[in-house]
């Protein structure tokens, strides 16, 4: 992304933000506590990792999938936050519609788009965790579901 | 951005409103004085974090991560009553300005109008007086109890 397309895609997520935190709240409320552990797993592989599918596929799913194996129960909240950060390429592609943001290719729409998503799901994540780790110290034991 | 009119219109109404916070933070700041005591960083910190951030969600999630790790943000629910006054009740007050603001000025004496986005940032802006008023009644709380026992203990 042109670094002035760049700043503009940032100042709308900036725009955005107070929504996205609320909606990771709200999220994080409709379920259960995770770990310490697991909290700064998702915290690292989001802001480490450049390529979106990585993040989805390789981790989200990978302990949703790990979570079933182990509880032989459907863990929502892996598979939930799978579906809400997959839903966040609708409002990568409003912010794109809204500012104008034209590419030369399908090719270098679709990256354009994965790149917005991916600082949409890195906020959206900092928000969950921060909420995790105030509902981690504030609920203890009281509603700390193990999600492993 | 709003226009020169409605900048100073929302900057007066800013003003009124921090007037206000300084009771409102009397309390807060002297539950900090007690929890945090002399650790004044903790405090000069959410101040930076407050004057630095573009988003009110950073300040928030700074407030939610020093009250999950650190024992002095949860006590007497310090962390939990400063989140309560900074997230909904100043988001409530920003609204309030918005909307006063504009309604008392027509779309031409605004020019532009007033956009969302303004509304964003007198929520930052409110927060920021708030998180000001509160460091200055902590910073005096814990002058005042650091002189008395100082006092104390040249006596003893």
């Amino acid at each position: 992304m042109h670094e002035q397309d760049a700043r503009l895609v940032y100042q709308e997520i900036d725009r955005r933000d107070y929504d996205l935190f609320q909606a990771a709240v709200q999220f994080s409320n409709n379920h259960g506590v995770l770990t310490s552990n697991q909290a700064s797993g998702l915290l690292n592989v989001v802001h480490c990792e450049d390529n979106l599918n990585t993040i989805l596929r390789e981790f989200i799913q990978h302990q949703a999938d790990k979570a079933d194996k182990k509880t032989g129960q459907k863990t929502a909240f892996w598979k939930d936050l799978l579906r809400e950060v997959e839903g966040l390429r609708k409002q990568a592609d409003e912010i794109r519609q809204k500012l104008c943001l034209t590419t030369q290719t399908q090719k270098a729409q679709k990256e354009q788009l994965t790149e917005i998503q991916l600082l949409l799901v890195r906020d959206y994540v900092q928000h969950l965790v921060a909420h995790n780790v105030y509902r981690q110290a504030l609920e203890g034991g009281k509603n700390n579901h193990d999600l492993a | 951005m709003a226009s020169h009119v409605a900048e100073i219109a929302l900057r007066k109404k800013i003003s009124e409103e921090s007037d206000n916070f300084y009771g409102e933070t009397c309390d807060l700041g002297a539950i900090a004085s007690r929890a945090f005591k002399d650790k004044v960083a903790q405090i000069r910190n959410l101040e930076n974090i407050a004057n630095s951030a573009t988003r009110v969600a950073d300040i928030l999630d700074f407030i939610k991560r020093q009250t999950g790790r650190r024992e002095q943000w949860r006590e007497e629910q310090f962390g939990q009553k400063l989140l309560e006054r900074l997230d909904s009740h100043l988001d409530e007050k920003a609204g309030k300005i918005f909307e006063d603001v504009a309604k008392k000025f027509t779309k031409q004496e605004l020019e532009h109008g007033l956009e969302e986005d303004d509304r964003r940032r007198i929520h930052i802006l409110l927060c920021r007086e708030f998180i000001r008023h509160l460091s200055a009644h902590y910073l005096y709380t814990t002058g005042l109890e650091t002189q008395q026992k100082g006092r104390e203990d040249s006596h003893a």
